[in-house]
């Protein structure tokens, strides 16, 4: 850029609202040696920063004015404290300024036991910084660790949340074990035992059935996890209606599974039954692959 | 005002003393700057106690660079508003991702300086008078880029007129109001 390009970049330079390449071209140029931009721009910053002048509301209520003051400068003085605090030599350089204050006329003894008075506020008010200090330090330190506290408590709904998620899981199996075992002890049971066919070859089950207990349990061990969108579809498969649904279950990898089924249909002859996957929510008439099957024992 | 002004130690003399570890050169700085620096502070936060505690920062900076400063680069009112800006901008930008802190209580034991506070009001309405006298779009370009962080392409947007047409103003407005202050100041 030459001159007169960075002459008209000046303005928004002091408004500091210079795009990345505009400022580069600036600085080089100033680096350059350019007197007449530098003055020009040390002007035009004097013009900028007078814009924050121009907001002092003309007729503010004179006590907010003086309180808000007074409160600017109550956190300096805290600042001063505790500078004072962590560095006693510059502070005694500030102390040493307010001592060295000219007296005026002859101290007599009344104005060296007022000046010992002077001292001894002067102490109180160091004193009173430095706790001021550390009630501050203090009380950082407390909102510090009940953040840390609430970060905790936190963490800890969390993993109450989990552990009622997984006590609901191990009640339900619970539930499916204590059924089978129902079944198992009833005196009318009967077992159907289902044998693997090839899309699972190391897989096995029985559905345990007692019409006493009105319960029929079905187990079953080595069935892969069922695909996404998919699920295990138990069949009766009856003399008078063929394959009549009987329940719905998932299997997971290397997990056995314990699922109440349907009942056969009362009075009906069950042939055989089977487990075959299907689309998830399950279908009224098998469409899917054939995983195992096995017919009924003796009664 | 000329009264008020030769009672008072320049700017430059309180910055030398602050130098020197005279907190009460500070006091006075404070005192005559504070209320300004807080009502530009105010225009980029909404919380005034965010506004003081810019305030404190930018006069607790001068304190403890007052060795450091240069009049021959600049004013002390500049360094100070220049500060301000800056350290308002910063915070602004924290806060978008920070919960206020607490306010603080109001006490009152600093005795203003009524010289003092005349003389700011009337910089201030010879300030206000230059910047009404600019055109409506000019002032709205200025006072957009100097209050807010907007770049120069956001404040276009936000007016809703090409980035040529914002330098042209902002350029514009800042030539007018040096020429309007340069000749109050005669």
């Amino acid at each position: 850029m030459d001159h007169q390009a960075i002459k008209d970049l000046l303005p928004l330079a002091a408004l500091d609202r210079l795009e990345p390449d505009e400022e580069r071209a600036l600085e080089e140029h100033l680096r350059a040696g350019c007197d007449e931009c530098d003055a020009e721009l040390r002007e035009l910053r004097e013009v900028a920063a007078s814009l924050a002048l121009s907001l002092e509301p003309e007729s503010s209520e004179g006590g907010a004015r003086e309180a808000m003051e007074d409160r600017i400068w109550r956190r300096l003085d805290a600042r001063l404290h505790s500078a004072a605090a962590a560095a006693p030599s510059r502070f005694a350089a500030r102390e040493y300024d307010r001592a060295r204050r000219p007296a005026r006329g002859r101290v007599g003894a009344w104005r060296a036991a007022a000046a010992v008075m002077a001292a001894g506020i002067v102490g109180i008010a160091i004193y009173a910084g430095q706790m001021t200090d550390r009630l501050r330090r203090a009380s950082a330190e407390n909102e510090r660790r009940l953040a840390a506290m609430s970060s905790r408590v936190e963490g800890l709904r969390a993993e109450v949340v989990r552990a009622r998620s997984e006590v609901g899981t191990l009640q339900r199996v619970l539930g499916d074990r204590l059924r089978l075992e129902n079944v198992l002890s009833a005196p009318d049971l009967r077992l159907v035992r289902l044998a693997p066919l090839a899309p699972a070859p190391g897989a096995g089950a029985i559905v345990a059935v007692s019409r006493a207990n009105k319960a029929a349990v079905f187990q079953a061990a080595g069935l892969p996890a069922a695909p996404a969108g998919k699920t295990y579809e138990l069949w009766w498969i009856t003399k008078e209606h063929g394959p009549v649904a009987a329940g719905l279950f998932q299997a997971e990898d290397g997990h056995p599974v314990i699922a109440p089924v349907a009942l056969p249909p009362a009075g009906e002859h069950v042939l055989l039954s089977a487990v075959t996957l299907e689309p998830a929510g399950g279908v009224s008439k098998p469409t899917g692959a054939m995983y195992l099957k096995g017919a009924p024992g003796p009664a | 005002m000329a009264d008020a002004q030769q009672a008072m130690p320049a700017d430059r003399d309180l910055v030398v003393a602050m130098a020197a570890g005279n907190s009460e050169a500070l006091r006075s700085l404070s005192a005559r700057y504070g209320r300004m620096l807080a009502g530009l502070a105010r225009r980029f936060l909404s919380n005034e106690s965010d506004a003081e505690e810019v305030v404190a920062d930018v006069l607790w900076q001068a304190w403890r660079e007052a060795k450091a400063f240069d009049a021959s680069r600049g004013s002390v009112s500049v360094w100070l508003v220049t500060l301000a800006r800056s350290r308002a901008i910063d915070r602004l930008r924290a806060n978008r991702a920070r919960k206020p802190p607490p306010a603080e209580q109001p006490v009152s034991e600093q005795v203003p300086d009524p010289a003092l506070k005349i003389h700011q009001a009337q910089r201030a309405q010879i300030l206000r008078t230059a910047l009404g006298k600019l055109d409506s779009n000019e002032r709205a370009a200025l006072q957009l880029a100097y209050f807010s962080d907007l770049s120069q392409s956001e404040v276009a947007e936000k007016l809703g007129i090409p980035l040529g047409t914002v330098k042209t103003r902002m350029r514009s407005a800042m030539i007018k109001l040096r020429e309007a202050l340069a000749g109050r100041q005669e």
